[in-house]
Parts: structure tokens; sequence; C-alpha cells
């Protein structure tokens, strides 16, 4: 379990005053993957800094199984790091290092005997897939397979923390989903995965829980199926979001949220039938999260009936509805 | 090439030996004193305020030796190689003020070539738990080593240069050689001899600097 709590960076540059990290507050249980979305500016890489202690925080706690790494001594900190293994978005390999040189490097650092080390290394590179690039060095993989190396090397440390920056921002679509299989792969009882990211689809895959970080703090928080849920909600907006449809759409627009069971129903026709009148689906999106279906949808009811009353009615079925004028329009990049 | 005889040639080969010792002699201990000390250029300005102060006074006192001019270094350093070797003349005295043009010049190299390694594989070490001279030994080093092998490339060729130079103050050596016969006693052909070799010898040491360089480079 890693507790981060009122976490908070200042920098003091010549003139300016910056407050990176304004008071971020986070707990992941060991077993799960938590993911932290944020577009560019808001924080992310200097969240990753201090949770992994390259930046010392100015203050709050990182409480990882009952140790508060900001309390840790300049003697005490290389060790309280290594409950921290961290993957970069460019895997940031040794290049005069073979690939099984670079896993070992953990254990060669804390003492460990070469031959122990290396066996370990290559347990390690079997785990992520790959036995027979044990002896090549980094420049010869592709992205993909570097990203890998850096995951096996992070795990040696045996980390209690497994801390994903931007894993796979700079690999392509296929690559991107055989690394997040990798992650999904690797999740243990005892080990708490955070994955910073930008990339909806990262969330969408992998993630038992989801934060949004804006502005160095964290407005909004949960469980992937609850924060969906919300139709209000900016992380509901950003992951189920309705896609670009027309502007001039007669009648009045309403937006329809169902989850599990009621998803695949014809909640939408059978309240066409209630009201007598006919409801255009307008555009939508479905997705099958954490093994529950979502679907959001945006309905044009017609002029002549009361869109309230539609919406009513839509609740009345066990679905989510309001009126789209009536929600928070957010803009997703 | 008769008008060079079998003692000149005897004489050109005397100078090349000395050229020889001035430049392994002084090239060693540019290394031994230069990478710590660029190592240190480059660490220092990172360990905050103190860091800075030290990294500055050791860029200034770098800066001045840099800008003396071979000539006049070596001259002004007459005193300071009779005390450390007993004598001024000869290839051995030439090293000690070859040494101390050097080491400014390759340090910086080393603080240019240390700045290069991509500041990522650092945090990665610190990340996994890295002491400073274990990323200082195991990773800024090997990840530097094809640039700072060509820095030394580099060092060892402008030490060759200004051995000759070296050579006109009583370092002896081939400069002294091609100024003494080529340019006193107007003998041109022992000039272009002298210059040939050089030539030779400047294109082995880059040759083989790259080789290595290259041998080491998994980029």
């Amino acid at each position: 379990m890693i507790t981060v709590t009122d976490l908070v960076k200042e920098y003091r540059t010549k003139r300016r005053f910056v407050r990176a990290l304004d008071g971020v507050s986070l707990t992941v249980p060991q077993g799960t993957i938590h993911g932290i979305i944020g577009h560019s500016g808001a924080g992310k890489s200097t969240l990753v800094r201090c949770l992994a202690m390259l930046d010392r925080p100015t203050s709050g706690s990182i409480v990882i199984q009952d140790q508060d790494l900001t309390k840790a001594t300049d003697a005490n900190l290389r060790r309280a790091r290594r409950r921290i293994g961290l993957v970069f978005q460019h895997a940031n390999l040794f290049d005069s290092r073979t690939v099984v040189s670079n896993v070992a490097y953990p254990l060669e650092i804390a003492g460990e005997p070469k031959a122990q080390r290396m066996e370990r290394a290559r347990e390690l590179l079997s785990l992520v897939g790959l036995s027979d690039a044990a002896e090549v060095y980094p420049s010869q993989l592709s992205g993909g397979m570097r990203q890998r190396v850096g995951i096996a090397r992070a795990l040696a440390v045996d980390p209690d923390v497994l801390l994903f920056d931007e894993p796979t921002s700079a690999l392509d679509p296929r690559t991107t989903d055989e690394i997040l299989e990798l992650i999904l792969k690797l999740r243990r009882p005892d080990l708490a995965t955070i994955v910073i990211t930008h990339e909806m689809h990262v969330v969408k895959k992998i993630c038992d829980s989801v934060s949004l970080l804006e502005h160095g703090s964290i407005v909004e928080s949960g469980p992937l199926t609850e924060v969906v849920s919300r139709l209000d909600g900016r992380l509901s907006q950003m992951l189920l979001g309705i896609p670009p449809h027309e502007d001039d759409v007669p009648g009045t627009l309403v937006d329809v949220l169902s989850r599990g069971a009621q998803a695949n129903q014809p909640v939408v026709a059978h309240t066409s039938r209630l009201v007598g009148a006919e409801l255009a689906i307008i555009a939508g999106s479905v997705e099958h999260l954490a093994g529950t279906t979502f679907s959001h949808l945006r309905i044009a009811v017609p002029e002549g009936t009361d869109a309230r009353v539609v919406v009513e009615k839509l609740k009345e079925q066990g679905a989510d509805a309001a009126l789209t004028s009536e929600l928070e329009e957010v803009v997703v990049p | 090439m008769d008008a060079i005889t079998p003692q000149m040639w005897g004489a050109i080969w005397d100078g090349l030996l000395e050229t020889l010792q001035m430049v392994g002699i002084s090239g060693v201990f540019t290394v031994l004193f230069g990478l710590p000390l660029g190592i240190a250029l480059f660490t220092f300005n990172s360990l905050g305020f103190t860091g800075r102060v030290v990294n500055t006074v050791l860029g200034v006192l770098v800066n001045i030796t840099r800008s003396f001019p071979y000539a006049i270094l070596m001259v002004s350093l007459i005193p300071l190689t009779k005390i450390l070797v007993g004598t001024s003349i000869g290839p051995i005295a030439a090293s000690v003020s070859l040494t101390i043009a050097a080491v400014p010049f390759f340090a910086r190299l080393v603080e240019t070539a240390l700045r290069d390694v991509h500041s990522g594989k650092t945090d990665a070490a610190f990340a996994m738990g890295s002491s400073r001279m274990q990323v200082i030994r195991k990773v800024w080093l090997p990840e530097a080593m094809p640039t700072l092998i060509a820095a030394v490339t580099t060092t060892i060729v402008t030490i060759v240069g200004y051995s000759a130079m070296a050579g006109l103050i009583g370092g002896g050596g081939l400069g002294r050689l091609a100024y003494n016969y080529g340019y006193q006693r107007f003998i041109p052909e022992v000039m272009v001899v002298t210059i040939v070799i050089l030539i030779i010898l400047v294109q082995l040491i880059q040759l083989v600097g790259d080789r290595l360089s290259r041998v080491v480079d998994h980029r």
C-alpha cells in the first residue's frame, strides 16, 4: 500500500514562485493498478519525481508499508528508493551494458554476487518475454522491447510499488497494447502499481482506479467503474465521452448513461414508447471497462415533447440522464 | 634525400623517440589528473550552492591556464620544472609544462562528454538506489566512454603539436630537429622528413583512437 498525503512541491526560480504540486493525496492498495491522468503542465512529471524521491517534496508524506520516504535521511534514502520500481517513458537503459547487465544493475549496486544477480536478471527477462535478447545491447532493440527491459529492471529491486511514467507514450498502438498486457500480467497481490499517463486508452485498458490531476492537485478520483458512472464527471466525459456530432440537431438534447445489463437493453426505444415520441440517437460511445459495459448516448427529443419527462422516464428505468445543456462541457483533447 | 647523412637519420630517430617519450609521459599524466578534474567540474555543478562555488573556482583556474599561450606557459614554468624534476632540459622536463597545459584542456572535454550523458540515465541510476560514486563509476564513465576516448585522442594530438614547440627551449624531439637543421642550418630535407613523420604520427594516433572509440560504442 502506498499512501500519499498532502504532497506539495514548490520551486523557486529567480523571479517566480511555482507551486507544481498543490496538496496531492492518494492511496493505492497492494494488488491494484491506479491511473493518474493529466495534461501537459498538470504536474505529472513533478509528481513522478517526488514519488520516486528524485526530488524531495516541499511538504507532505509518501508512506509505503509504514515507512515514510520523505522522512528518510540521505543515508537511508538510497534503500528507501528501492521500494519503488520506476519505469520511464523512454526506458532510459544504459547503452554501454548488455540487456541482462542492465536488468542486473540494481542488484549489482546492492552488492549481490554476480552469479545470483545474473540468474535473477535472466528470470526477469523471461518474465517479460525477452530471454533471447539477454546478450544484445539496448540500441539493437525496438522501442517496445526496450520498454520491456525497463520493466524487468524496475522489478529487479523487488519493489512494493511499481511506478510507470508515460510508459506507452512513445510507442505505436500495437506495441502499446503489448506493454499494457504485460503490465496486467505483472499484477501481484503484493505490488501496488501507479501508471501516470495522458492516454485515456491506457486507463481504460488496465486501471482499477483513476485520478485526474489538474494544476497540481487531484480534482477527481475513484474506482474506474464509479468515476465513469458520474454523468457530469470530468473523468466520465474523458473516458466515455460523446464523439463529435452535428450542432444543428432539431429538438432538445439529452445525455443517457447506463451500465451493466442495462447498457445492453433498449432503454431509449422503451422510453420512446412510454412518451409516445421518436427519440433519435445522435451520438454515443459504448465501452467495456473493468468487466462492466457502459454506454453513454446523446439523444434528441423532438419539439412538442417535454425533455424533462424523458429524463424522468429514463431515470425510472435505472439509467442516469440529464439535459445536455445542463452538463458541464469538457474539452477532450 | 642525399642531403640527409646517416648521422642525421640517427638524429631523426632519436628525435622521434624523444617526442614519443614526451607525448607518452604527459599523455598519461594528463589523463591521470584531467579525468578527476573533469568529473569534478561536472559533478560539483549539481551539488547545491557550495558545489557551484567550487565549480566556479575550478572553472576560473582552468580558464586561466588555458588562456596562456603554450610558448609563454612553458617558459614561465621553468622554475617549477627545476623543482619537480631537477632540470629544465630534456623530454622529461618538457613533460611537466606539457601536462600542465593539457590537463585543463582535457578536463573541459571530459566535462562536456559527461554532460552529454542523457539526464534520464542519471535519474534511472539514482532511482534504483545508486550512490554518487556508483553513478560516476558505473553509469557516467561507461556511458561517456566513446566520447572520452575521442577526447583522449584529441588531447594527445594537441600534445604532439605542443611538444614540437617544447623542443625549441630544450625539450628535444622532432621539433628541435626541424628547427635546428631545417631553419638554422637550412637543410629543408630534414624539415620535410620531420613534418612527414609528425603527420604520420598524428594520423596513427587518430586512427587508433577512432577504432577504440568505435569498439566501445554501443549507442
